[in-house]
């Protein structure tokens, strides 16, 4: 006894899902059967040895009605756990609140004499006190152990980064306030010195800068997911025996015969062996004209099936497919792009060892001056404590921020906290055609018609437009456009339309009169003749590009539609501006090279490059990288991501698909390319920005370097507590006012 | 002329179903949705419009 379960087609009302029941009943060895006409499914149980899944099939058939076999598809895996969020800003909230705990204790009652109980107060239990703050700065350190195993592998080096400074900085504040504690039973005034606070807040601080930078990085798992999701969870495949078997993709095997319908993606790289039909190919060529596939044609995995019906044999299934490879090529640019050198770790890689330097010729200045080891070794590690700017790690992020929201403002999106501080950096500019440069919708750029036809030139329009009413080709919506845009009369629809394939169609009307519109295929295919004058005006709108539709009556053309995928009214000012700025503009295209060429002509462009796959286009943006360029690429279709990924900065367009916005660092919303320009107009004003944060946050505590090595001490002056933290709040407040700053900026004039 | 009731036929899409099966072996039938009847010509086979008729899933009787 085997049960199985159908999927049942052209089931309608109650009455039909009935008469499939009864219909599959009569066959000898059913035993059980119910259909339900919501889900669209049938369980048959049965004999195996009396029937099988086939002829049961066929009873469905017969009844008037589809039956196809499924095999239950196999449990997706879990997609495995992300570190939940959680975990990572717990860790930052319980590291900052410890701190401000500890700038109470320390700071909120030396300055602002804020209340402390008896038991805690440094005038009457400082070893509390004391051993209290000592506590608090272990925690705040120990949640932040991250930043000193980075430092001090980076020490290690010999390339000492930011880490490196707050290590130095922080262990500098803590061990010496540890040995002054210690100090306290013999001398409880010391405990006015201690710079647990200092410690801590450095550490809790960058620690935050660090978190800002992360929430920055680019999500880039949803590109890889999207250019997956382009394939269908199920196939159809047509068995040995006739029945129709849905199967999920993993079951489907080479040679496999596949039927794909009107409107449905096609699961596997393939072969047609029969049916014909149009398949939009957008995600290899950019191009969103239907391609029109017939007998011996190859379709690719992905690729939507827009009108017609195909029976396919599988030739390249999973890893082997072309989409799988764009899949690679996205992925591999991904992980090859190098970490940018950030600038606070540069600043760090000179000032720790510069501040080393200070710090030990401080000390045994002091030494030589005769004050003994007890006051060097404080000079020492004072130079090291204020030399720690605790805003450094605050710079970069809240500038990058900051630039983000502005960007947002003027409809840029940046999903990319690095790209915003590249794309100053940017000395080229490739950009995709179709969809990119040009509107991609084709309209109708000329209409040329014989001499002696001019004066019908309306009426044929209109004949033209009826003709193709219930096309939805792009290049009919084109001609009916065009129809709509001079007001043609509306003309009566054709009785019957025939279509040829992709070549074109022919429209009869009741009265008798007709009209053939199609390619210059379909015109010597039907025998009609094509005077000198038309074919010579056709050819050269052909070499500009130009996709032709010939309007031909009674066996003689009487004109043409030229039809053209034009220009967005801003490119060529874009391109002009990018150029003027000093940036070299390239263009690439999946399209022909004729149209290509026009295109580049149009727009000033001198480098460009036609009918160019999905991979070649991230081979000439890394031809462009090996010669040190810095290069932004502007696309907007799903055979623009491995280039988008490839390159120092993606662009893509916010009316173009979903994968090429995953699959790039900026997105800009409103679709003007002037958008381009104010980008990295943006990027250069957010790099200057967090130049200047860099620059707050490191002057304060430059200031008080001389102190700390003992410049004032013939005035009574050393380091003490209290300095370190007026640094400390200076740089702060002076690095979050100035990112701030950068929201009032303008990026540009429209 | 032979007519059937049909008992099972409810809408439109019925009608078409049998329509085409009928097409299908090169037979023509009258059908009436509101009588739920189907009607053919004397000289068709009678008992093969029964085993077409029941191969739709409905139930028919031969009335006439």
């Amino acid at each position: 006894m085997k049960e199985e379960l159908f999927r049942i087609e052209g089931m309608h009302c109650a009455a039909c899902s009935a008469a499939v029941e009864k219909a599959v009943r009569r066959e000898a060895g059913v035993s059980d059967c119910s259909v339900n006409l919501i889900t669209e499914k049938m369980r048959v149980s049965f004999d195996e040895g009396v029937t099988s899944s086939a002829r049961i099939a066929a009873r469905v058939r017969r009844a008037g009605f589809t039956a196809i076999l499924m095999t239950e598809a196999r449990e997706k895996a879990a997609p495995p756990k992300a570190p939940s969020l959680w975990q990572v800003h717990g860790r930052l909230i319980l590291s900052l609140a410890l701190s401000l705990l500890l700038l109470y204790l320390s700071m909120g009652h030396m300055l602002l004499r804020a209340p402390l109980p008896a038991f805690l107060a440094p005038a009457t239990s400082p070893l509390v006190y004391a051993y209290t703050q000592m506590v608090l700065a272990l925690l705040v350190m120990g949640l932040g152990f991250s930043r000193y195993k980075s430092g001090i592998t980076a020490a290690l080096r010999l390339a000492p980064n930011m880490d490196t400074l707050v290590a130095l900085g922080s262990l500098a504040s803590f061990i010496y306030s540890f040995v002054l504690t210690l100090l306290l039973p013999k001398d409880p005034s010391l405990v006015m010195g201690l710079y647990y606070e200092s410690a801590a807040i450095v550490v809790a601080l960058v620690s935050l800068g660090k978190a800002l930078e992360e929430r920055g990085k680019k999500k880039t798992a949803g590109a890889i997911r999207a250019l997956a999701a382009l394939l269908p969870d199920t196939a159809r495949v047509v068995r040995e025996d006739g029945l129709l078997e849905e199967l999920p993709l993993s079951a489907l095997q080479v040679g496999d015969t596949l039927l794909v319908r009107t409107g449905e993606r096609i699961p596997a790289d393939a072969r047609v062996l029969s049916g014909e039909g149009g398949v939009d190919e957008s995600m290899l060529t950019g191009e969103s004209l239907p391609v029109h596939k017939a007998e011996g044609d190859a379709a690719v995995a992905g690729a939507v099936l827009v009108s017609g019906s195909l029976t396919l044999s599988v030739e390249r299934l999973g890893e082997d497919t072309t989409l799988s490879s764009i899949i690679r090529f996205v992925e591999d640019a991904q992980e090859k792009k190098p970490p940018i050198a950030r600038a606070a770790d540069k600043i760090a890689g000179v000032f720790v060892p510069a501040v080393l330097l200070i710090a030990l010729l401080a000390g045994v200045l002091w030494l030589i001056l005769g004050k003994g080891v007890g006051f060097a070794l404080r000079i020492f590690t004072s130079v090291l404590v204020i030399a720690c700017p605790c805003a450094m790690g605050l710079a970069t992020p809240t500038a990058v921020a900051v630039g983000t929201g502005l960007g947002a403002k003027h409809g840029i999106l940046i999903r990319s906290g690095e790209a915003l501080e590249t794309a100053c950096r940017v000395d080229t500019a490739v950009f995709d055609k179709t969809g990119t440069l040009t509107q991609g919708r084709p309209a109708v750029h000329r209409f040329l018609l014989r001499e002696d036809a001019e004066a019908q030139r309306e009426a044929l329009l209109a004949r033209a437009a009826a003709a193709e009413e219930t096309s939805t080709h792009p290049l009919s919506l084109a001609i009916k456009a065009l129809a709509a845009q001079d007001g043609a009369p509306a003309h009566p629809l054709p009785q019957r339309v025939t279509s040829f394939g992709g070549k074109g169609l022919l429209a009869e009307w009741e009265e008798g009169s007709s009209l053939l519109l199609g390619n210059e295929r379909l015109l010597s295919e039907q025998g009609v003749s094509l005077p000198d004058s038309l074919a010579e005006a056709a050819r050269a709108e052909a070499e500009e590009g130009a996709a032709l539709v010939y309007l031909a009556e009674k066996g003689a053309a009487l004109g043409v539609f030229a039809i053209r995928d034009p220009l967005k009214p801003d490119a060529k000012e874009a391109v002009a501006r990018l150029q003027g700025a000093g940036i070299s503009v390239h263009l690439l295209s999946g399209d022909s090279r004729p149209a290509a060429a026009c295109a580049a002509k149009e727009l000033g462009i001198t480098d460009f490059c036609a009918e160019v796959l999905p991979e070649e286009k991230t081979f000439y943006i890394k031809g462009l990288q090996n010669q040190n360029k810095c290069v932004i690429m502007v696309g907007d279709g799903v055979n623009d991501a491995p280039s988008l990924a490839s390159a120092d900065v993606g662009c893509a367009l916010g009316g173009g698909t979903d994968i090429a916005m995953q699959s790039a660092d900026i997105v800009l919303l409103n679709e003007s390319l002037f958008g381009v320009c104010e980008a990295l107009t943006l990027s250069k004003l957010t790099v200057r920005n967090i130049r200047q944060n860099l620059f707050w946050a490191f002057f304060y505590n430059a200031l008080c370097i001389p102190v700390a090595a003992g410049a004032l001490y013939p005035l009574g002056f050393l380091l003490s507590p209290m300095v370190g933290a007026a640094a400390m709040c200076f740089s702060s407040l002076f690095v979050l006012s100035n990112a701030l700053s950068l929201g009032r900026r303008r990026l540009s004039s429209r | 002329m032979h007519i059937f009731k049909v008992e099972g036929m409810h809408c439109e899409m019925c009608v078409k179903r049998i329509e085409a099966a009928f097409e299908a072996e090169k037979m023509h039938a009258f059908i009436n949705l509101k009588e739920k009847t189907v009607a053919v010509e004397s000289e068709t086979d009678a008992p093969t419009v029964m085993e077409l008729l029941e191969d739709l899933g409905f139930e028919p009787t031969m009335i006439q």
